[in-house]
């Protein structure tokens, strides 16, 4: 029997890092399947940025590790994944060398295996990736610890061969968007995966820079902008099997309306479901002249591989139609996240208003405005889902006190929980990210405050147990037999407490017991509900359904009448548990007859008198009566 | 090619920071600049060598306010600018329009300058430069007012020049900017550039390019450029001599031409510590100053290298040298030491520096287009310099690339360490190539805080290779115009201060950045520049003093909100009883029962009875005996209440004992069968009623052996 629907509750912000000058940067959150993670960022020692990670293990911040040990110099760009059982992958760059006076970096990764304490040496990812500019890496990793990370390298000193790349655009670059695989042990990499090496690409930005999702099986879906061949920046995807690449798909609509779009596509979002389906969302940039009314946030399915629709993306359309300003509209850039029945969410700024697009399988469902505005410099949005409905949305906002993130919990149920969470000493905020775990949790980290006073802090949604397995006995059983055992509930928020609850009151039970032996006394004959209460260290606590436990103490009871006139009796045995023992009734009417066999036997006596009569009985438990009942009869 | 990147400290065991309310951190981030070189109504015409008071109230600079020149200082909190010593046609007495190069103590209230103009008439009576300081608690004029500090020893008259009867040609006395006076503003560190008699008040046969210190309180004026004696290694009292080798004047102190600079042409001067202490100077003659090798390259006069002098500890504290090309003064360098070739660290009296010559100077410091005064922090114990020779550890290859640049370094001249472990690199260059100014070009002024934590300085280069202290800022889109940095030591952290106010780089092209100093507590920082697009309206398209401020930010506890959250599952008892029974061998019986909440239990046992009637009263059909019958009758023949208060476990129990006349009852066989009947009552809730069969039964100490130790029991439950 599995546990109800979870309910999720947001607590505060913890500041994990600074306020201090030395924290320098944030690379995001990671949120595995069990709800263990951590968050990456970049703190000073003596001056040179280095990593740092914050694990997230059993609802606790473990004090910050650095990661990249072994490097002297300074990192840049660092994310991190998360796989069950507390792994960690985090990727940064750093300066290994100089070519023609410039920095040259590398791609360093490293590891964290379950119920280590610290990463493991750095392994070379990619060892030239010129000096990191624009390099924006995004990495997704599996439940199975598999990663995958995407990154753009832009050449600075161009060869023969890219100095004579015509700039399609003025400020172009030459780029390649590159990709490398984890296979749990080792990275290989893929190389570029842009679709034409031979144009250029938009100068790179937060908001162009690529994207990738990847489920559980460990593959992976892509995207980024390029330019098509009419210089117009569009969105691009391609899948990963494994180590394999498939080929380009276009994702983003070349014409609206029949009218070719020619502006340019950016800010690419993508989320991939268990079964391998991707939704991607992006933003449509408008013009004077654009078929669209203004800048518009755009979602495509891919569908499964599988699937006889798999090869191609199947249409892209608007995500949200009510959208004003025309073309002078404020869209920010589109969070998405699909779950595992397919059921997807998209956050984005509409002209300073969080809005959320809701769909499935079938289609876009529904819009919804939320609460408090966008504020501050960043348009960045975060969104996951609860697999068991609803989600997280988080995006900077401010109230009273100043600047803050505005995070909002929808229930699968209906209900809504909101915050505005800070850190640190407050101030602006920046780099947003959230992931979330398979039970519903989320972690929505961002860092807080100005340069030179600076915080990273991380705030929870959290979710009660789910999950509880419950094993009752499933026959009749006498209450001192009534054993319940339970497995384990899943929690992020470890370590739990539990509770049995009995017909609707919760008995105690001890600490780390998954079994628990009923008190007789509670247990009178007949059916009991018994349910587990599991509680977390948040407070939260989860009712398992009902289990129905039939138990029965008691021997049978016996009614005895007189009948007729008044010269024969009638004695009848009844059980309001598992029943009489019918063959073990025996009933001696105190005139030297006897009968039994049977729950109810009738007797006629010769002759008037008192009588005494006893009656031996059992239930089918065993649960005996030996009785003496006095009677008169005529 | 792996960088030459600094070592790095190990990792670091952070844990989450906890605030605390009210608490300042100051960060290597700086407010907008501010343009101070303004009166309340115009801005200045021009600004230069611009020093802040250690206590950041008050700015000095030389430079044209409402067309007069001068040396002026600005209060930073009321916004008022007086003239220190300018231009004043209306007070002829006062008139100082060549007063340069200010110098201000602690608490702003006096300042130091050079002027040619007789502000002391009583005491000055040449037409040469010389120092003053300005006590700006009196007026211009009054007694007191000035006070002629480059006066003779244990007198008020000014110094006595010998110009060979030329005439003075502007020489005579020149105080430094910034750093020649103390914090208490009682003590200037000047430098001759004539013949005096500074060592001899009857005579002025005193050699030029001497430091001294005046003690304005005392009069006392003291010669710190003393010969020092190889042989007894002790200094010996008598002033430095001057040498001329190859139609250049070399001294006590570095100059740059091969004359003895004459007032105003740029001459640095001598550094006093703030505390009084402590004093450096450029040194050339080094020989003769300071101890050196016996084959050492310092024995030549246009030798050049920083040296130090403790003077507070007396007439005997030696001159040191601050680094150079040898260390004599390492314990471990034997007596007739000698110089290996080339140069190796593994001796113990090489100095950090492989000397070079280059335009027919020779030293750790060649060059003369920039500042060659050392800095000296506010106890003396730490000094900034440039140099562009060779530094032996840093394995530093770029020819003449790295010959025509200079380089920052800071030295801890704390007793015990010998040069090479005293020394720190602040900047490198990256390139070989001399015209990639962005990566080559000089260090060209610097500052060090009063507590030897900061040192600021300015440059056209963009590039910083080092590792240790770590370039933190963004790199300047362009090597346009010289901008302002700031090293912080104990953060190991190179920042970029200045910036055009939009965010690019400084303009124009060609801006300097100059004079940088800093208040007390390091995080106010001053400078002049000529750049015109660090704050918005600067436009007098000269130079400025400017201010900036560390960014100061107040730890608080961040107020957060959340809703409340949805409630945990609500779990409410069923409103049902269960209960058991089980006779107890005193005859009673213990009811236990789990009940939904508070509430009164009420048990009553009833049991069916044999009784003996009369015949009469049994009537007419009765049975039994003789004038009796016997009958069976049902009996109450126990009951007992009790109240269940709430929060308890929901189980609770009662006894029932028979009543008196029918205990002997339950010593019989099967004891006495009754049927229990249990309600209990709560208000609001429905009377749950519950019943079951149990038999009380005494235990007969003779009958144990064939008793169980509990009595048939029984279980019932409401419905």
């Amino acid at each position: 029997m599995h546990a109800s629907l979870a309910r999720a509750v947001i607590l505060p912000a913890t500041t994990i890092a600074g306020p201090s000058e030395d924290v320098v940067g944030f690379g995001g959150v990671a949120m595995a399947e069990d709800g263990t993670g951590g968050a990456v960022y970049l703190q000073r020692v003596n001056g040179v940025a280095h990593v740092f990670v914050a694990r997230f293990l059993e609802g606790h911040w473990l004090p910050p590790i650095r990661v990249d040990g072994e490097e002297s110099f300074a990192a840049s760009s660092p994310r991190i994944g998360a796989a069950e059982g507390g792994r960690l992958v985090v990727v940064w760059a750093t300066p290994f060398a100089t070519e023609n006076e410039r920095s040259v970096d590398e791609l360093l990764g490293a590891n964290l295996g379950p119920g280590a304490s610290s990463f493991g040496p750095a392994t070379l990812i990619d060892p030239d990736v010129r000096d990191a500019t624009g390099l924006s890496p995004d990495l997704a990793m599996s439940s199975t610890g598999r990663a995958d990370v995407v990154y753009r390298v832009v050449f600075g000193n161009l060869n023969a061969q890219q100095a004579a790349i015509p700039l399609l655009r003025p400020g172009d670059v030459i780029e390649d968007v590159r990709v490398a695989h984890y296979n749990g042990e080792t990275w290989s990499r893929l190389g570029p995966i842009n679709r034409n090496s031979g144009i250029s690409m938009r100068p790179p930005t937060a908001t162009n820079a690529p994207a990738i999702a990847i489920n559980q099986n460990g593959n992976a879906v892509v995207v980024w902008q390029e330019p098509d061949i009419e210089g117009v920046a569009k969105i691009w995807a391609r899948r990963l099997f494994g180590s394999s690449l498939d080929y380009v798909l276009p994702v983003s609509a070349a014409s609206f309306a029949s009218t070719p779009i020619g502006d340019d596509a950016d800010a690419p979002s993508v989320a991939m479901s268990k079964l391998g389906e991707a939704e991607v969302a992006y933003r449509q940039g408008a013009s004077p002249g654009s078929p669209l009314p203004g800048p518009r946030i755009l979602i495509n399915k891919l569908p499964d591989g599988e699937s006889e629709s798999g090869a191609q993306f199947a249409g892209a359309a608007i995500a949200d139609g009510a959208v004003s300003g025309g073309l002078g509209a404020s869209i920010g850039p589109p969070s998405l996240d699909i779950d595992e029945k397919q059921e997807i969410r998209l956050l984005y700024d509409s002209n300073g208003t969080p809005r959320v697009v809701n769909g499935s399988n079938l289609g876009l469902a529904s819009t919804l405005s939320l609460g408090s505005p966008f504020a501050g410099a960043e348009q960045l949005s975060a969104s996951v889902m609860n697999p068991y409905g609803g989600g997280i949305s988080a995006w900077p906002s401010a109230d009273a006190h100043g600047e803050g993130v505005a995070v909002r919990e929808d229930f699968p149920g209906g209900a809504v929980q909101t915050a505005l969470v800070r850190g640190g000493s407050g101030g602006p905020v920046a780099e947003l990210s959230a992931g979330r775990s398979g039970l519903g949790d989320g972690l929505v980290g961002f860092r807080q405050g100005p340069l030179g006073n600076a915080a990273i802090a991380v705030a929870r949604a959290t979710t009660p147990p789910v999950q509880i397995v419950l094993r009752v006995p499933s026959g009749w059983v006498k209450p001192s037999q009534a054993a319940i055992s339970w497995q384990p509930a899943i929690s992020a928020n470890g370590p739990l407490r539990y509770q049995l609850v009995l017909d609707g009151r919760p008995l105690a039970v001890p600490a780390g017991q998954f079994t628990q032996r009923l008190d007789p006394r509670r247990l009178g004959p007949g059916r009991h509900r018994v349910q587990v209460l599991a509680t977390d260290i948040d407070g939260q606590a989860m009712l398992s359904p009902a289990s129905a436990l039939k138990t029965d103490g008691a021997p049978p009871t016996v009614s005895i009448k007189r009948t007729g006139q008044g010269d024969a009796v009638s004695v009848r045995l009844s059980d309001s548990g598992v029943g009489v023992a019918k063959r073990s009734v025996t009933v001696s009417f105190g005139d030297g007859s006897k009968a039994g066999g049977r729950a109810r036997v009738r007797h006629r006596y010769a002759h008037g008198g008192v009588f005494q009569i006893v009656i031996h009985a059992r239930d089918k438990l065993g649960n005996q009566l030996v009785t003496h009942v006095p009677v008169s009869v005529r | 090619m792996r960088r030459a990147f600094g070592l790095l400290a190990s990792c670091l065991a952070a844990a989450a920071a906890i605030l605390v309310p009210g608490t300042v951190a100051s960060a290597d981030v700086f407010e907008p600049i501010q343009l101070v070189s303004v009166t309340p109504s115009e801005q200045a015409n021009s600004a230069e060598d611009a020093v802040i008071s250690a206590n950041g109230r008050f700015l000095a600079f030389d430079g044209s306010v409402a067309g007069m020149t001068g040396v002026w200082r600005r209060d930073l909190l009321t916004g008022a600018v007086e003239p220190v010593a300018a231009a004043d046609a209306q007070q002829p007495a006062v008139d100082a329009p060549d007063a340069r190069r200010p110098s201000i103590s602690a608490d702003g209230r006096y300042v130091s300058f050079t002027t040619t103009a007789p502000l002391d008439p009583t005491n000055d009576l040449n037409a040469a430069p010389d120092v003053y300081v300005r006590d700006m608690t009196i007026e211009a004029g009054q007694p007191g007012g000035f006070t002629l500090a480059s006066a003779a020893d244990e007198s008020s008259q000014g110094l006595t020049y010998d110009f060979g009867g030329q005439g003075s040609f502007g020489r005579g006395s020149l105080a430094s900017g910034r750093s020649a006076i103390t914090a208490d503003g009682r003590h200037v560190v000047f430098v001759t550039t004539a013949s005096s008699n500074l060592a001899d008040p009857a005579v002025a046969d005193t050699p030029p390019l001497q430091v001294a210190v005046r003690d304005l309180d005392s009069e006392r004026t003291r010669l710190v450029s003393v010969q020092y004696d190889q042989s007894t290694r002790q200094m010996t009292g008598a002033p430095v001599p001057t040498v001329s080798e190859g139609g250049i004047t070399f001294g006590a102190v570095f100059h740059a031409g091969n004359t003895v600079p004459a007032y105003p042409e740029a001459f640095d001067g001598a550094s006093i510590s703030a505390d009084g202490s402590t004093v450096a100077w450029m040194g050339q003659d080094v020989g003769e100053q300071a101890g050196v090798l016996q084959s050492d390259p310092a024995n030549d006069a246009q030798y050049t290298e920083p040296l130090w002098r403790r003077i507070a500890d007396g007439p005997q504290a030696i001159t040191r040298r601050v680094t150079g090309g040898s260390d004599p003064a390492n314990p471990a360098c034997p007596p007739g030491g000698t110089l290996s070739q080339p140069p190796t660290l593994s001796s113990p009296c090489q100095g950090p520096f492989e000397p070079l010559q280059e335009s027919g100077r020779f030293g750790i410091f060649t060059l003369s287009s920039f500042e060659q005064l050392p800095q000296l922090s506010a106890d003396g114990r730490t000094v900034a310099f440039l140099a562009n020779a060779r530094e032996i550890a840093g394995g530093e290859q770029f020819g003449q690339a790295a010959i025509a640049s200079d380089d920052l370094y800071v030295v801890d001249m704390h007793d015990g360490l010998t040069r090479q472990q005293a020394l720190r690199r602040l900047t490198e260059i990256a390139s070989a190539n001399g015209s990639d100014v962005g990566r080559v070009a000089p260090i060209v002024d610097f500052g060090v805080s009063p507590d030897g934590s900061e040192v600021a300085f300015s440059t056209l280069r963009t590039t910083f290779p080092l590792g240790s202290p770590a370039y933190v800022s963004a790199v300047a889109a362009n090597a346009g115009a010289q901008e302002l940095f700031d090293v912080d030591l104990a953060n190991d952290t190179l920042t970029r201060v200045t910036q055009g106010y939009e965010g690019g780089v400084s303009e124009p092209a060609k801006a300097t950045v100059s004079s940088p100093s800093f208040s007390a507590d390091g995080n106010t920082l001053a400078f002049a520049s000529t750049a015109y697009n660090l704050v918005y309206g600067d436009g007098n398209g000269a130079s400025d003093a400017f201010l900036v401020k560390r960014k100061q930010f107040a730890s608080a506890i961040v107020q957060q909100s959340v809703s409340p959250a949805p409630g945990n599952p609500v779990i409410a008892p069923d409103w049902r009883l269960v209960l058991s029974a089980r006779a107890l061998r005193d005859g009673s019986v213990l009811l236990e029962v789990a009940v939904p909440g508070a509430g009164s239990l009420r048990a009553t046992a009833s049991s069916a009875l044999r009784v003996r009637r009369s015949r009469a009263r049994a009537g007419r059909r009765g049975h039994g005996g003789r004038g009796s019958s016997t009958a069976v009758v049902t009996r109450q023949v126990a009951a007992g209440a009790k109240a269940v208060p709430a929060g308890g476990s929901g189980l609770t129990s009662l006894r029932l004992l028979a009543a008196r006349r029918y205990r002997a009852l339950a010593a019989r066989r099967g004891g006495l069968p009754s049927n229990i009947a249990v309600t209990f009552t709560a208000a609001g809730h429905k009377t749950l009623h519950a019943r079951i069969t149990v038999a009380f039964v005494r235990k007969v100490r003779h009958r144990a052996a064939h008793s169980s130790r509990r009595g048939p029991a029984g279980r019932g439950e409401s419905r």
